[in-house]
């Protein structure tokens, strides 16, 4: 079985960990837990004709004072940004992990999730997701909307990068 | 120093357990401990591929054989959490030089250097320092909330005040109009009067030519009479033209000569129902506003002392209006001995819609007071023994 590196960056509190908590145990708990450093889960991504083993790294969300370290991105196959749609700043700091991932690992694949999705209204979801696409839709593999509350949109983010890193 | 002495001496320490890889990347030794931070389950790690128990090397392959070619000094991934909730930083160093090749290592050393204490520490400041900046985000969001709510309840202020300014018009111009009637009512009664004695003049006149020639003198004297009349009736229309007539500057104006004109209108009305007027006081006081305003609330607040006395009529009915310099303004109050305005309402008196009449609209004091203010004056009430005493206070010139 391939296995292949994923990486979960994005700023502060945007919801990686329960991102990453809700596809691998399926699970989600309202308390908010900053990590430090980085955690590594794993687990397998069944594609329609082989099964990847996904490393999952979620790395400490960055700050405007402590960016993210940049060692955890070593060898990394495929990216996923996390943003927290509610928060703007999380969104304009978007193109920041960009030209991150650009410099350290250009070739992987990056998808764009715009987290929490569940505390705005369709509507307005839709709104900023249009405007996200415009902006970044050229530059990223794909862009979701997504809540680890809820669980929407969380298998097809895995499942999109992990067919987009084998292609 | 040779290489085992120095994993000796860390493992004596205990700060670290280390492994030690060859160049295929197999574990060719490695502490006792170190299975505590690595794969659980996995407790004989000989042989073993290092990504295999260390996933997190996993993708850094091209890096570490830049360490074996001597083309990189060291690996360090801090803060890794390990399965067991314990952090560590893991450190990959050279190991053995190859005898046959002095710039390759036949050897690296990764050591794993527990921090899990410092890190703990190290997560609770983060953690406050991530749950501060969400709250002044928060904070900073609410107050621009707060901010847009201040904003959107001020024009909903304004277009309820400008509502509010246009009810008010379209009220002063009912009232007006109102009072207009009432006007042409007292007009009427003002030139009955004069018209009856021209008339009166005139069959006497005519009574006397149809019996003997008059005298020149005679005639002169029936023609200034009835001139005199005229000029009465004229009198009265110029009075009652200037009543409305809006004006937009204020102005000086005395206080008796204005009373007077709008006595004119009301004499033979309020005479007619016996209600006795007086001035009294300095005829030399001026005020500073809107005379025609002034003639509309002193014909207001007449009104309502002509319909109190038609509802308590009595034989002695009395009207004073006085006027006076208090308090560096100037005064004018109007007394009446009409029994006085009910207790209950003296406190909302000028409120709009408030009336004690059976037919009143309420208007005619709350228009007045705006009036005055207008004029930066103002107007109370209050009760007398008998009756009630509105007291008109404008800015005195």
């Amino acid at each position: 079985m391939i296995s292949k590196k994923i990486i979960l960056i994005g700023d502060f509190a945007t919801g990686k960990t329960s991102f990453i908590r809700r596809y691998v145990d399926n699970q989600f708990s309202d308390t908010y837990l900053s990590t430090i450093g980085v955690k590594i889960s794993r687990k397998n991504i069944a594609l329609e004709h082989e099964t990847v083993q996904g490393l999952i790294w979620d790395i400490e969300g960055g700050t405007e004072i402590k960016p993210v370290n940049t060692t955890y991105l070593t060898g990394a196959h495929g990216c996923i940004i996390v943003a927290d749609i509610t928060r703007e700043e999380t969104i304009e700091h978007i193109a920041n992990y960009l030209k991150t991932i650009g410099d350290i690992i250009p070739s992987a694949p990056v998808i764009l999730v715009l987290n929490k999705r569940d505390m705005l209204e369709n509507i307005t979801a839709k709104n900023i997701l249009e405007q996200v696409k415009q902006q970044y839709g050229q530059t990223v593999n794909d862009i979701y909307l997504g809540s680890a509350k809820s669980g929407s949109g969380v298998e097809e983010v895995f499942y999109t990068l992990a067919h987009s890193m084998l292609t | 120093m040779h290489i085992q002495e120095i994993l000796n001496a860390i493992n004596a320490n205990h700060l670290y357990e280390y492994m030690v890889i060859d160049e295929n990347l197999q574990i060719i030794e490695y502490s006792d401990m170190v299975f505590h931070l690595c794969e659980t389950s996995i407790i004989n790690y000989a042989d073993m591929s290092l990504t295999q128990v260390v996933p997190e090397l996993y993708g850094m392959e091209a890096e570490i054989e830049k360490i074996f070619q001597k083309e990189r000094e060291v690996l360090t991934l801090p803060y890794i959490v390990k399965n067991t909730d314990q952090y560590v930083h893991i450190h990959i160093h050279p190991g053995r030089t190859s005898k046959e090749k002095k710039d390759h290592c036949e050897t690296l050393i990764i050591l794993f250097e527990n921090i899990t204490q410092q890190a703990n520490i190290q997560q609770k400041l983060i953690q406050e320092r991530n749950e501060k900046s969400l709250l002044l985000k928060e904070i900073s969001e609410k107050n621009m909330q707060l901010k847009r709510f201040n904003e959107e309840m001020q024009v909903m202020v304004d277009s309820e005040i400008k509502k509010s300014r246009e009810n008010q018009k379209i009220m002063e111009i009912q009232s007006r109009h109102a009072q207009i009637g009432e006007m042409i009512g007292m007009v009427t009664h003002q030139w009955k009067q004069p018209l009856n004695v021209i008339n009166l003049i005139m069959n006497v006149l005519k009574i006397k030519l149809k019996k003997d020639p008059i005298e020149i003198d005679m005639f002169y004297e029936t023609l200034d009479k009835v001139i005199m009349q005229v000029k009465h009736l004229n009198q009265t229309v110029v009075d009652f033209q200037n009543f409305f007539n809006p004006m937009k500057e204020r102005v000086q104006f005395n206080l008796f000569e204005h009373i007077e004109s709008v006595l004119r209108l009301l004499e033979s009305e309020y005479q007619y129902k016996y209600i006795g007027i007086m001035i009294e006081g300095d005829r030399n006081i001026f005020a500073y506003g809107y005379p025609n305003e002034f003639k509309q609330i002193l014909l207001s607040l007449l009104k309502n002392a002509k319909d109190a006395f038609e509802e308590n009529p009595h034989e002695n009915m009395q009207i004073t209006i006085a006027i006076s310099i208090d308090s560096g303004h100037a005064c004018v109050q109007i007394k009446d001995n009409a029994g006085g305005i009910p207790v209950n309402m003296l406190d909302t008196l000028f409120d709009l819609y408030v009336t004690s009449k059976k037919e009143g609209s309420g208007l005619g004091l709350n228009i007045a007071k705006s009036m005055v203010e207008n004029m930066q004056g103002s107007l109370t009430a209050q009760n007398l023994e008998d009756g009630a005493e509105f007291s008109l206070f404008l800015p005195f010139h």
